[in-house]
């Protein structure tokens, strides 16, 4: 792939704005103004991001865009790649969603300050070329867990799985830097070393575990549940949807380890499979709304590393595909969810709350969204389930079995929520109960986005697709290496004998 | 752009306009002021009207020219280095009848409905229902590959779950929409196994190339060995779950707590046969695999059997046309089995019809007993000789208490299917509670509530 410097330091400016944007709300107190300005700047954000990837890919999408503010561009800071271009307005989108349809008793300054660290995180995570800036992007999107924003009550497991991700990344990426030798941290310079044999097989372990640690995957996956439960289900937007471990897997594990992945790709594959059943079961019987959708938050952000770790496009681009399905599925659910209990407050699934009469739009949206998530044709989910089921079929067959079913239990987990939720006699309270304009703004703009691209996905898929097609390179690359190699030991075995 | 072709024009208008009507009512929903129940039903029956003349058309079309079959390709919804989801629909000697059946009752069923269902406060929601029912049927009957019918399939199957539910106000109907729902998704899965498996071995999804079709039911498959067999018992399972034949069928009686006219077009009338469609479709493919054939032939023997006599002792008109189509979905399965597809097709047509009928007229069945009872003073005479009595009393009293209990099938899946995996759900969720409760730090706080498991149906009915 070829790299330019960019006309323009678009990306700089973008992590400029937004921490200039944070160093104002840190010392704001008022919350409203601090939702309006919010809202506004990240309809400016989200403006500024579509245009640049619209600019981006009409330049044509087989280069990289080097940020003309990095001190060198043999080692870019900043580095725009198709990944990255299609991450970043939905991100910046998702972000707009969540500042507008929060509900008022979740809204205060901590929670927008939260949403911000976790934007600018997913910014610093998808673009930085660098270690410090990828481990400086990791600890952004886990500080919202110190801020405390949101409920009082907190997840201890949460926290110590987070905060130990992210020290054990540090960990990591020391090991990283030292690699070479000397002290390297630019991502390009270290994709150009040779793997080490055990010593690097073993940093991309620990590498796995963080990623394990961080997307809440079998058998690091307590704490998802733990979150909802205890902080809400807006926490998922902040903490999982990002989904900072799949992109420390793209964009560190994958080029810098193309050997060691060759084997540890399909155990990520098979031990997230897991995660994605056992979510499913779990998520069957739990009486709780709150822990109902943090085991579905497992369950599917467990299915983008089986995708990940499929060793065909299909898989691949399915995964990334369905990183964003799930990301916007989520981010709404979640607000649906919040909206809910705002309310009528906390949900169990034994009982019937009878609010579909009182609010039919929150109702189809929640049956929308909830059903997008496990593949409702005509929504952008359906895609992403037609592409990794296909993918992990020819990877690995009797997966692509349990997949289906794993979604079945899901997508009945979501009917069971749902009619839980708005099914029933029917509790009139005198309160308006449907949405509110901001909470059905929010929600629309999202049913949009996964109704959109559910009836036209071609775009998407297209540039997914040349981006699972560049790690694809990757691997066959390093297959090809790692023939020359045992070829190389075989001959020389052969001479020894003679 | 290249001009289409009247039959390509007739079919686009065939899957659009449901589409477009099904939207207009659902944007309807959020307006300030609902629309009349003349303008909802007016835009029901004027769109399946205008898909009827066009099934008309394109019925006339096809004598005129001469043909077995028309393949309209709109290219590909989306495409991935060789994999790629073609958009094309398939108008042959299966699709057609089936889809006229499909307009025509639904037609029907939407101007009985703006009767049947006048003042009720769900009146548009019904008929938003009926046309998403309505667009995904033609989808799926339509569907020139298997990826297009499996989208057509689970939208049947959402719109039939949602109509169940209809009647929210009431646990009931909730409690079974969630069941019916439970099977349905169970039944998918063998679907999308199989959408999957005829990608992997045929290396494309159109019904054209996998299975050779050149006019059906005559075709080579492209697929070969074990995998036929594999692929048929999936979509037999698929089917199985769809047309509720033994041991899925559990769900039909209770899907009749929705409107009746939805029983009407669903489970008399069409929705009820899109298994036996499934397994005509896939006729060239079936054809190959003695296994499936002697599975299909099994089950629909023994539906047919399980439905007459679990039929006789419903005390409910609506559940005793339930078993009774169950039972003749059954023996339209042996047809297949027996490859005998026109006579299955045959056997479709009237059955649909003739339940649509009876489904509509149930509600008024009572009233006209007791008009019949008044005519003949009181003594309405039996209704005839059944082979029952044929069998020793102790028999029949055997096979009435066993019918009573629906033969035990239900309870006997809970029990042996489904229990284990619950019971060991439930305890690996209260050691997640117990042991992450007992971490967090936070204000105090009771400990968790252990999850216990849910009284079945029978002892929620005892307490309530």
């Amino acid at each position: 792939m070829n790299q330019l410097v960019s006309e323009i330091p678009a990306l700089s400016l973008l992590v400029l704005s937004i921490t200039g944007f944070l160093v104002y709300l840190f010392r704001e107190t008022d919350r409203d103004r601090a939702r309006l300005a919010s809202v506004i700047f990240s309809v400016v954000l989200t403006s500024a991001s579509l245009g640049l990837v619209t600019w981006f890919f009409w330049r044509g999408d087989d280069v990289r865009w080097i940020d003309p503010w990095c001190p060198s561009t043999s080692r870019p800071w900043l580095v725009l790649s198709p990944l990255s271009a299609v991450l970043l307005p939905f991100s910046a989108l998702l972000s707009f969603c969540v500042l507008l349809g929060t509900p008022r008793r979740f809204f205060d300054v901590d929670w927008a300050r939260s949403v911000w660290l976790v934007l600018l995180s997913s910014v610093l995570l998808a673009t930085g070329e660098n270690l410090f800036l990828l481990w400086i992007g990791f600890a952004l999107g886990v500080a919202p867990l110190l801020l405390r924003g949101g409920e009082k009550k907190s997840s201890f497991v949460a926290r110590v799985s987070l905060l130990g991700s992210t020290a054990l990344l540090l960990l990591v990426f020391s090991f990283l830097a030292s690699r070479g030798g000397g002290f390297e941290t630019s991502l390009r310079a270290l994709a150009e070393l040779e793997e080490d044999g055990a010593r690097d097989f073993w940093i991309a372990v620990s590498l796995v575990v963080v990623v394990f640690l961080r997307s809440g995957v079998f058998p690091f996956h307590s704490w998802v549940p733990s979150l909802t439960e205890r902080q809400g289900s807006l926490w998922i937007s902040l903490l999982l949807v990002p989904q900072a471990g799949a992109l420390l897997l793209l964009r560190v594990g994958m080029p810098l380890f193309p050997e060691s992945m060759l084997s540890l790709l399909p155990f990520v594959a098979r031990v997230a499979l897991l995660g994605t059943l056992y979510g499913a079961l779990l998520g069957l019987v739990t009486r709780d709304l709150r822990r109902a959708l943090g085991w579905l938050v497992v369950s599917q952000a467990s299915l983008v590393l089986v995708g990940l770790g499929d060793t065909n496009l299909e898989g691949l681009t399915g995964a990334l595909v369905l990183w964003i399905a799930v990301g916007v599925s989520l981010t709404g659910l979640g607000l649906a969810v919040a909206s809910v209990e705002t309310r009528v407050g906390s949900i169990d699934l034994r009982k019937y709350m009878g609010l579909g009469a009182q609010a039919p739009l929150l109702s189809a949206s929640f049956l929308i969204l909830g059903l997008a998530i496990v593949g409702l044709p005509g929504t952008l989910g359906f895609i992403a389930e037609d592409l990794v089921v296909h993918g992990s079929l020819e990877s690995y067959p009797a997966m692509g079995i349990l997949i289906v079913l794993a979604t079945a239990v899901n997508g009945f987990s979501v009917f069971r929520a749902y009619v839980s939720i708005f099914g029933g006699p029917e509790q009139r309270s005198g309160l308006p109960m449907d949405l509110s304009r901001r909470e059905g703004g929010a929600l629309a703009i999202l049913l949009l986005v996964l109704l959109g691209f559910g009836i036209v996905p071609r775009g998407l898929v297209e540039i997914e697709g040349r981006v699972a097609e560049q790690r694809m390179h990757l691997r066959e690359k390093a297959i090809a290496d790692l023939a020359l190699e045992q070829s190389g030991a075989l001959d020389e075995a052969r001479l020894e004998s003679r | 752009m290249i001009p289409l072709s009247f039959p390509e024009i007739l079919t686009l208008v065939i899957v659009v306009v449901p589409v477009l009507a099904m939207l207009l009512l659902g944007a309807l929903f959020v307006a300030p002021k609902r629309p009349s129940e003349r303008f909802v039903s007016g835009v029901t029956t004027g769109a399946l009207s205008l898909v009827f003349l066009s099934v008309l058309a394109l019925v006339v079309d096809f004598q005129l020219r001469d043909v077995d079959q028309v393949i309209v390709h709109f290219g590909s919804w989306f495409t991935l280095d060789d994999y790629h989801f073609p958009l094309e629909f398939l108008v042959d000697g299966l699709s057609l009848p089936f889809l006229l059946l499909t307009v025509v009752l639904t037609g029907l069923v939407a101007r009985f409905s703006s009767k049947y269902l006048h003042r009720d406060p769900g009146f548009q929601r019904f008929f938003f229902l009926l046309l998403l029912f309505a667009s995904s049927m033609i989808l799926l009957v339509l569907a020139g590959s298997i990826d297009l019918l499996f989208a057509g399939w689970e939208m049947v199957g959402l719109a039939s779950v949602l109509l169940i539910a209809f009647f929210d106000r009431r646990r009931e109907p909730i409690r079974n929409a969630l069941r019916t729902f439970a099977i349905y998704r169970w039944s998918d899965v063998g679907l999308l196994a199989a959408v999957v498996l005829v990608h992997h071995y045929a290396q494309t999804s159109t019904f054209g190339l996998a299975w050779g079709q050149e006019h059906w039911p005559s075709g080579r498959p492209r697929i070969e060995g074990a995998p036929v067999h594999f692929i048929s018992l999936l979509l037999l399972l698929a089917a199985m779950g769809k047309s509720a034949q033994v041991p899925f069928g559990g769900w039909l009686p209770r899907a009749m707590e929705g409107p009746t006219p939805s029983s009407a077009i669903f489970y008399g009338g069409i929705s009820i046969h899109a298994g036996a469609y499934l397994l005509l479709r896939a006729a060239p493919l079936i054809d190959r695999s003695p296994t499936a054939k002697i599975a299909i032939f099994t089950v629909g023997l023994l539906t047919a059997l399980y439905g007459t006599m679990v039929g006789r002792v419903q005390s409910d008109a609506k559940n005793q046309l339930a078993y009774a189509a169950m039972g003749q979905v059954g023996l339209i399965f042996v047809e297949i089995a027996l490859g005998l597809r026109f006579l299955a097709l045959l056997h479709i047509a009237g059955h649909a019809s003739v339940r649509t009928l009876q489904f509509l007229r149930a509600p008024s069945v009572l009233q006209e007993f007791h008009r019949i009872q008044a005519g003949k003073d009181g003594e309405v005479g039996a209704s005839g000789l059944h082979y029952e009595l044929l069998l020793p009393a102790r028999v029949r009293q055997a096979l009435y208490s066993w019918a009573l209990v629906r033969g035990g099938v239900e309870s006997a899946v809970e029990r042996y299917a489904l229990a284990p995996f619950m019971s060991a759900a439930r305890s690996l969720e209260n050691f997640e509670q117990r042991w992450t409760h007992h971490l967090d730090r936070g204000e105090a706080e009771e400990p968790p509530e252990r999850v216990l498991p849910q009284p079945s149906s029978l002892e929620r009915k005892v307490e309530s």
